[in-house]
């Protein structure tokens, strides 16, 4: 895996720096594209390259390329290392001091990813089932298995490297009679191997989508207007967790590095410690789940990873760290820095972000509602770019009558402000369930796997939109 | 890496490919280089630079389609690659409504400016004059200043073969104040288009007009779109054009050609040899040269983005849309109207001004039904005057709607091409009637 040109790239940095990084990395992919019942293309690449990152008298450089020669690897050292000098830079950047890590990680496949014919035969199988259902419009699927080798190496002496393979779905399904339609997306993913599959009950749900979505047209009432309870299903909890507390932790938001693109953030230094949210809330960030989509032993710093509570019992905790934050904020990187492919920097990510399990069962959520509505799926969902004002618009939604769910609600809206939102939390469910999702961040952007998650939660007063 | 060394790979590729045995083979080789200057808090945050050669190759054998990549390519790579392809293509099933790839044709040259990236002190310095104009508004400037050049060749077995040349250089900059901020972009192809202290201006000037921000009342509006926040409607409106988006269920204009999508007054292309446009290229995926097509005419559907083969499935023309796998847009052009930017805020009785929009979302593809939030500076325009700055909105309406009451546009167009707006579009100012606005509770 081109090791030796690695570690020639940093021999060659670390002769005018005072700080390098190497980080080479491969990715070996494989993915089908299913459209409206037949099999619209296979896909596969075997994607590598190296980026080097230098740090000169407190300004950053940064280069890379695929071409993994000698002489090519030699020049964008030198490019990095221009382009570092070459800043009039005003506020020096410096990185925590972390512990130092050679070791090896691997995630192993319990079942190797299969032939295409497989891969297929799954396709088709979910396709017939889809097939038997009324009013199908149109859909779509893509699968798709990789493996990610990555050799990180540094001039403090870190020297880790990983393979990662990961599996994931992805399903838009559209549902349309009488001049009416109704769309709904879901995505899949774990790392490991061809274990995954059975667990994502890809059929069963999609069958249950386009159930609900025939239905939604068919007898979808309008919801209540006025203010009334909500409890949003574990799907939704998982968004806001992410959206509105992992974006907004993010410590490079915080101190502006991303207020061009992503934005920044209504959270300050200043408000560690302060109350966000009711005493039921806790958030975590935690990249080492075992099989999770955002899972690594090791960020794409070298720092090892380890579960963040973000929020702890509505107050807030902590924020997501790499070195360059950690510094600046004086405490040390907890290993959120993640890079999405070997040309893109290293930037604070989230990795699995939920919200922690209560007590109630979805029955005791609803019990004591009078008029209320069930969220349990959205489509149309958006939030600022300082993650203050939200809007989640529900798929398939109840109404909940006297504590009890009763029939299908058409899009009620959910527009809240986010200390709103985590104030009106009375009681959290005790089933968590977890979502893939690839996040985006960046510029150039950078797509990188994550799961959201938590359990059925209860919001009370709410205003509809 | 020299040209020599990569030049000869695509006719190596598809003549090996045939000599395998598949039907159809595309090659096309991209050598690139970019770099990029990331700017915050005023000051330089990080120094980029990309160098990367790749291949597509595209692959047919009775109707089975394959797509892959070759990294850094060699001989050895390459016939690699097609060995592989060809032991997967035979495993697969066939796509009935495949037929075939482009047969070329004659090229259009556009400007290229072939120094663009070696220009790392004035890149640098141009950054710091940017920050500099940004601060003479706001205390603190962020963005992303990005020069790229790209050298392409394509082959197939259609016995095309086309070489291109690209350069671009991209601007996105925001100033921002304590509870405010503006943001500004550019975009030309040439360093001598490039006029970047253009966006630092306006970006400045709105942060600084849009501090001490107020609530509003939620409710119908009528709205003054900024060329930035239209160009993020627009781009999505020319997605849901391509054959792709159609077939798929996702977007609000299947079904319609010939029907009335848009007000009389809006004339809709997309254009693959925009002059300025900085994602302008000779040719597509497949060889075919890029076009203009027309896809709204005074409000009527016209047309469909396609490639070869969706092309004569529907017993139309490739529109020079090709992807590697599906078509899709190069860049949107909404022509202009006949007022002047001046005119359009002095006539406005009652209106929202607004600059900037992100995180554009569907509730329903198919009716258009959609959210997006306003960012940056929003303000109550009154005869000209901007009377109050605003905040915490949210547009929660219909695209389809939006374009169908969008009667007012000025004389001049921009190009618009950011982070949020990836598919680049030249667009003027809009006067949008009765657009509901909706808010946050809490």
């Amino acid at each position: 895996m081109y090791e030796d040109i690695a570690e020639y790239a940093l021999e060659t940095a670390h002769k005018e720096t005072n700080w390098a990084e190497i980080r080479l990395q491969s990715s070996r992919a494989h993915s089908l594209l299913w459209k409206n019942g037949s099999l619209e293309n296979v896909s596969f690449f075997d994607q590598h390259g190296l980026s080097i990152r230098v740090l000169i008298n407190g300004a950053m450089g940064f280069a890379s390329t695929n071409i993994l020669a000698k002489k090519t690897v030699k020049d964008i050292v030198t490019k990095a290392i221009k382009m570092a000098k070459g800043q009039d830079k005003k506020k020096p950047l410096h990185l925590s001091k972390e512990k130092i890590y050679s070791t090896d990680w691997v995630v192993r496949p319990k079942k190797d990813f299969p032939d295409i014919t497989e891969k297929i035969s799954l396709l088709k199988h979910i396709d017939d089932v889809l097939a038997s259902m009324d009013n199908i419009q149109a859909c779509f699927y893509h699968i798709e298995d990789s493996t990610q080798k990555k050799l990180y190496l540094n001039s403090e002496g870190a020297h880790i490297s990983s393979v990662v393979p990961s599996l994931s779905f992805f399903y838009l399904l559209s549902i349309g009679f009488n001049t009416e339609s109704q769309q709904i997306n879901r995505q899949f993913g774990n790392t490991g191997g061809w274990e995954c599959i059975n667990d994502w009950n890809i059929t069963e749900k999609i069958s249950h989508d386009a159930t609900v979505l025939n239905d939604l047209i068919t007898k979808g009432q309008k919801p209540p207007v006025g203010c009334v309870d909500f409890v949003v299903g574990p799907s939704i909890t998982g968004l806001i967790a992410h959206e509105s507390c992992g974006h907004p932790f993010e410590a490079d938001r915080i101190n502006g590095r991303e207020s061009a693109q992503a934005g920044k953030s209504f959270i300050s230094p200043a408000m560690m410690g302060h109350r966000l949210g009711t005493s039921v809330v806790t958030v975590v960030d935690d990249p080492t789940i075992p099989a999770s989509y955002g899972y690594y032993q090791y960020d794409d710093e070298g720092v090892k990873a380890h579960k963040k509570v973000l929020i702890k019992e509505g107050v807030i905790n902590t924020f997501l760290h790499n070195r360059e934050t950690g510094y600046l904020m004086g405490t040390q990187s907890n290993a959120s820095s993640r890079a999405s492919s070997f040309d893109s920097e290293p930037i604070i990510r989230m990795s699995n972000t939920y919200m922690a399990g209560g007590d109630h069962s979805l029955e005791e959520l609803c019990e004591d509602i009078s008029l209320g509505i069930y969220m349990a799926s959205y489509m149309e969902w958006n939030i600022d770019d300082s993650r203050y004002n939200q809007k989640y618009v529900g798929s398939e939604s109840y109404l909940i009558q006297n504590g009890k769910i009763g029939p299908l609600v058409r899009q009620p809206a959910l527009e809240i402000t986010t200390p709103g939102l985590y104030q009106s939390i009375d009681a959290v469910g005790k089933d968590i369930d977890f979502f893939a999702a690839t996040c985006g961040k960046g510029d150039p952007m950078q797509g990188i796997p994550v799961w959201t998650g938590g359990p059925a939660i209860r919001l009370r007063n709410i205003q509809i939109t | 890496m020299t040209r020599e060394q990569w030049e000869s790979l695509p006719s190596y590729a598809v003549s090996k490919g045939s000599a395998i045995g598949f039907d159809d083979i595309i090659a096309q080789l991209n050598y690139s280089q970019e770099k990029q200057i990331k700017f915050a808090n005023s000051d330089i945050a990080l120094s980029s630079e990309w160098e990367t050669l790749h291949m597509d190759l595209f692959l047919a054998k009775k109707k089975k389609l394959l797509t892959t990549t070759v990294e850094n390519p060699t001989k050895t790579k390459i016939a690699h690659a097609l060995h592989q392809g060809q032991k997967q293509i035979s495993l697969i099933s066939p796509k009935q409504d495949y037929h075939g790839i482009g047969t070329g044709g004659s090229y259009d040259a556009y400007s290229y400016d072939k120094d663009i990236i070696h220009q790392d002190d004035e890149l640098l310095s141009i950054a710091q004059m940017i920050i500099d104009t940004g601060n003479d508004y706001v205390p603190e400037v962020a963005g992303v200043l990005r020069v790229g050049q790209e050298e392409a060749i394509l082959c197939s077995s259609q016995n095309v073969y086309a070489e291109d040349k690209n350069s671009w250089i991209t601007l996105s900059v925001r100033a921002l104040g304590t509870d405010s901020s503006g943001h500004g972009v550019q975009a030309a192809r040439t360093m001598k288009q490039f006029t970047p202290l253009t966006a630092a201006h306006k970006a400045g000037s709105i942060a600084r007009d849009a501090a001490s921000p107020q609530k509003i009342h939620t409710g119908k509006y009528t709205l003054i779109f900024d060329p930035l926040s239209l160009g993020n409607l627009v781009s999505q409106y020319i997605d849901f054009s391509s054959i792709f988006s159609i077939e798929s269920g996702f977007s609000c204009l299947i079904g319609k050609l010939g029907q009335q999508v848009a007000h009389e007054k809006i004339h809709l292309c997309d254009d693959g040899r925009h002059p300025q446009g900085i994602h302008t290229q000779k040719f597509d995926a497949e060889g075919t040269p890029t076009k203009k097509t027309t896809i709204i005419k005074d409000g009527i559907l016209k047309n469909y983005l396609h490639n070869t083969s969706t092309a004569r499935k529907y017993n139309t023309e490739s529109t020079g849309n090709a992807g590697l796998i599906a078509p899709h847009p190069w860049t949107g052009v909404l022509a202009p109207g006949d007022r002047k930017k001046e005119e359009i805020f002095n006539d406005a009785a009652h209106a929202l001004y607004i600059t900037n929009v992100w995180y554009t979302r569907f509730q329903n593809y198919l009716t258009g039904d959609f959210s997006t939030i306003p960012r940056d500076g929003a303000f109550i325009i009154r005869k000209g005057d901007m009377v109050k700055s605003v905040h915490n909105i949210r547009i929660s309406d219909n695209l389809a709607s939006i374009f169908a009451h969008m009667e007012i546009l000025s004389n001049a167009v921009e190009q618009i091409y950011w982070w949020e707006t990836d598919t680049p579009s030249f667009v003027p100012y809009a006067v949008v009637k009765n657009v509901n606005i909706t808010s946050s509770m809490g």
